[in-house]
């Protein structure tokens, strides 16, 4: 017999609200009546997934967990399928091509195959950046956080779908409001719910400006230093992005101006012409940096009930990257809640 | 200053202090053509004096209203090793500067993009793969996007855009001690004997002035778009349809009206551009701030690139002829203004060289 269902995401970042559409798309129709909610102590433009440049780029080496690279992959291709949609700019995704540059011969990435057109780059190529000597050319995708995020709202909110502003101090609390599923979508700050200390902030800083002549990315990498410490300009779908700060442990939500001056020199000295570059303003943002994302679910015990909760938080600097393939893997997970509970009228169908 | 003492010809106005080895060049007509000259003129051929004279400046000239994008047309009566030197040197010069921190001021940017086909050229490779950078044919993948077309090339090459271009070459013609003077020439005459060179890049305006009958326009009409978020040119092969994203707008594209004079936009032909053009980029039906433009594309069966030297009665004055680049004026332009100078420096040499008894 179908059945009602009362589901939380805590959680409005890209995760959340993916999550939230996700599971709502899938189940609405086989649910005698679904409720979704998110709460959140943080909406758009003020989450980390707003201060994040928006770039489809999965890490260089592969993930420890095989089934991140297949998320990513899943990501890209539902992206990829919604470009050619009059409403793609409307969503805050357009295609972009651009540079990966490195001091020394690397091996190809994993997703190599998956980005669009991927090749070396030329020696004409390089002589445009002096200062490196081997790098890769390819189409990619934007996808800005904060256009994404309102597209996502108001899909939602068109499915009923309610968003409450609400700092969650425990999942009881929840429970106790009514919850039968409850999906953790509280990125960095997952500790405070449930402490985990393979969860850390992973602290970046970004400075948008104005520099329409700029039409792709570049990205620069030191291996010695470690992902995203080295300068990278990446084009939005109206400002760019420049940055080239990743602070393990750093929680300081200000930016400062020793990292200002970091990146704001890297990325000169790769692109001159940023000299004319008007600043539009200044962010900071925490990855939410973990060895893998955890996406599982753990039943959690309150008075007599079961609380079935699905996690899905610790996406580091990939969230974007990543999103879509989690929210399926989440709503998968939900499905399987739901059979469990003999909840399903009929077996939904797999979008 | 230059203009009010424009007013009895040039006689003796502005050189009664030149030295009387000076060699005074007159360079009409001020698009790309003519000042890309002037500066090069006066970067290569010491002792002259260089002045630039036309009717019409930046930004009201057909340089103005191209894309400016480096993707160069045929010229069905040029070698193609020519056009390839021509389409080289230009690029050579402009990825100079889009790699300095000039690029912005001289507006000229990098951009990648794909050239896209309906069926299977003949040439699948064409004579400038290797100029541009990256050039190789689009994968399956991404002939996906384009449901219409079959086959298609991807490269990274630049844009040289006029409003800005040509502000920055004016600058530079100033900076070498060169002059730049409003007056609509009527006949070459003119110009004698105040200059001793004359150098036409007067595009169309050379019908009139060369009585060159070869030279007609082809009208091209665009729209100059906001659409910031499109990063990547597309071009159809036929060359009719192309989305070109610019500094500041995107340039949609356009017309190939041979012999047509009209530099009026026609609303019904903008709505013409924007559907095609919304056929290859959908996310172009949220583009705003539409502004239509035409230019008359200055068109020949081939450059015409030659000195000539113009007698009646007595008088004799040298001309270099540098204008007909039809659709191909900004991805020529470095190229041939190299070698009109070459024609400049040796109508010097001549000038300089004592004249032998016998006239000419």
């Amino acid at each position: 017999m179908a059945g009602t269902m009362r589901v939380v995401v805590i959680g409005a970042g890209v995760i959340g609200l993916s999550t939230a559409l996700c599971i709502h798309e899938r189940y609405r129709s086989v649910l005698k009546s679904l409720d979704v909610m998110v709460y959140a102590d943080r909406f758009t433009p003020l989450t980390t997934t707003d201060v994040a440049a928006g770039l489809w780029q999965p890490y260089l080496s592969e993930p420890s967990n095989p089934q991140e690279a297949h998320w990513n992959q899943q990501t890209f291709n539902y992206l990829l399928s919604l470009i050619g949609s009059p409403n793609a700019a409307n969503m805050g995704l357009a295609p972009v091509s651009g540079y990966n540059l490195f001091r020394e011969a690397v091996p190809d990435p994993y997703w190599k195959d998956i980005v669009l057109g991927f090749r070396k780059l030329t020696l004409r190529e390089l002589d445009m950046f002096p200062d490196y000597s081997y790098g890769w050319f390819n189409t990619s995708l934007i996808l800005e956080g904060r256009k994404y995020l309102q597209w996502l709202t108001e899909r939602l909110t068109e499915r009923g779908v309610k968003f409450f502003l609400w700092k969650v101090e425990s999942f009881e609390e929840v429970v106790r409001e009514g919850a039968d599923v409850i999906i953790n979508c509280t990125g960095v700050w997952a500790g405070a719910l449930q402490p985990d200390p393979l969860l850390q902030p992973g602290r970046g800083q970004i400075i948008k400006v104005d520099a329409p002549w700029l039409k792709h990315f570049v990205i620069t990498h030191d291996p010695e230093r470690g992902i995203y410490k080295s300068p990278y300009i990446i084009p939005g779908l109206q400002a760019i992005t420049l940055g080239g700060i990743f602070q393990l442990g750093n929680w300081s939500e200000t930016s400062n101006i020793p990292d200002h001056n970091t990146i704001w020199e890297g990325c000169c000295r790769l692109e001159p012409t940023l000299k004319d570059a008007k600043i539009i303003g200044e962010w900071s943002g925490f990855r939410p940096v973990r060895p893998q994302v955890r996406l599982e679910r753990e039943q959690l015990r309150f008075g007599s009930s079961n609380t079935e909760v699905i996690h899905n938080y610790g996406h580091g600097g990939f969230g974007l990257t990543i999103h879509w393939g989690c929210a399926q893997e989440v709503a998968k997970l939900f499905g399987k809640i739901l059979e469990e509970r003999n909840l399903l009228r009929i077996p939904p169908s797999h979008l | 200053s230059a203009g009010a003492r424009a007013f009895c010809g040039f006689q003796g106005c502005f050189f009664r202090d030149r030295p009387m080895d000076t060699v005074r060049i007159a360079v009409v007509g001020a698009g790309v053509m003519g000042l890309s000259t002037a500066v090069c003129i006066s970067k290569m051929v010491p002792g002259c004096s260089i002045t630039v004279i036309s009717d019409k400046f930046t930004p009201e000239t057909t340089s103005d209203v191209a894309a400016g994008m480096l993707i160069p047309p045929t010229y069905p009566d040029t070698p193609i090793q020519k056009q390839k030197q021509w389409f080289k040197e230009t690029f050579d010069h402009l990825f100079a500067i889009v790699n300095s921190a000039e690029a912005e001021d001289a507006g000229v940017i990098l951009v990648s993009g794909w050239q896209i086909f309906q069926s299977i050229p003949t040439e699948e490779v064409p004579y400038w793969a290797d100029v541009v950078l990256g050039f190789r044919k689009m994968t399956k993948d991404e002939l996906k996007k384009f449901p219409q077309h079959v086959f298609g090339h991807a490269f990274t090459t630049l844009k040289c855009e006029g409003p800005a271009y040509l502000p920055w070459l004016q600058k530079r013609v100033k900076g070498n001690g060169g002059l730049i003077l409003t007056r609509r020439i009527e006949d070459l005459w003119e110009l004698h004997p105040s200059f001793d060179i004359v150098v036409n890049c007067s595009g169309l305006g050379s019908r009139q002035l060369a009585g060159d009958s070869k030279i007609f326009p082809v009208r091209g009409q665009v729209l100059k778009v906001q659409a910031p978020w499109v990063k990547h040119f597309i071009r159809d092969s036929s060359g009719l349809t192309y989305i070109y994203p610019g500094i500041s707008n995107v340039t949609l594209g356009g017309t190939r009206q041979k012999g047509d004079w009209n530099l009026s936009p026609d609303a019904e032909i903008s709505k013409e551009i924007l559907s095609r053009c919304c056929a290859l980029e959908p996310s172009l039906r949220g583009a705003y701030d539409l502004r239509e433009k035409v230019g008359l594309r200055p068109t020949r069966p081939g450059v015409r690139l030659e000195k000539e030297l113009l007698a009646q009665d007595s008088r004799r004055l040298p001309v270099v002829l540098h204008y007909g680049h039809g659709s191909g004026g900004i991805a020529m332009h470095w190229g041939t203004a190299l070698e009109a100078t070459r024609l400049v420096n040796e109508c010097v040499q001549v000038l300089r060289t004592p004249a032998p008894k016998s006239k000419l």
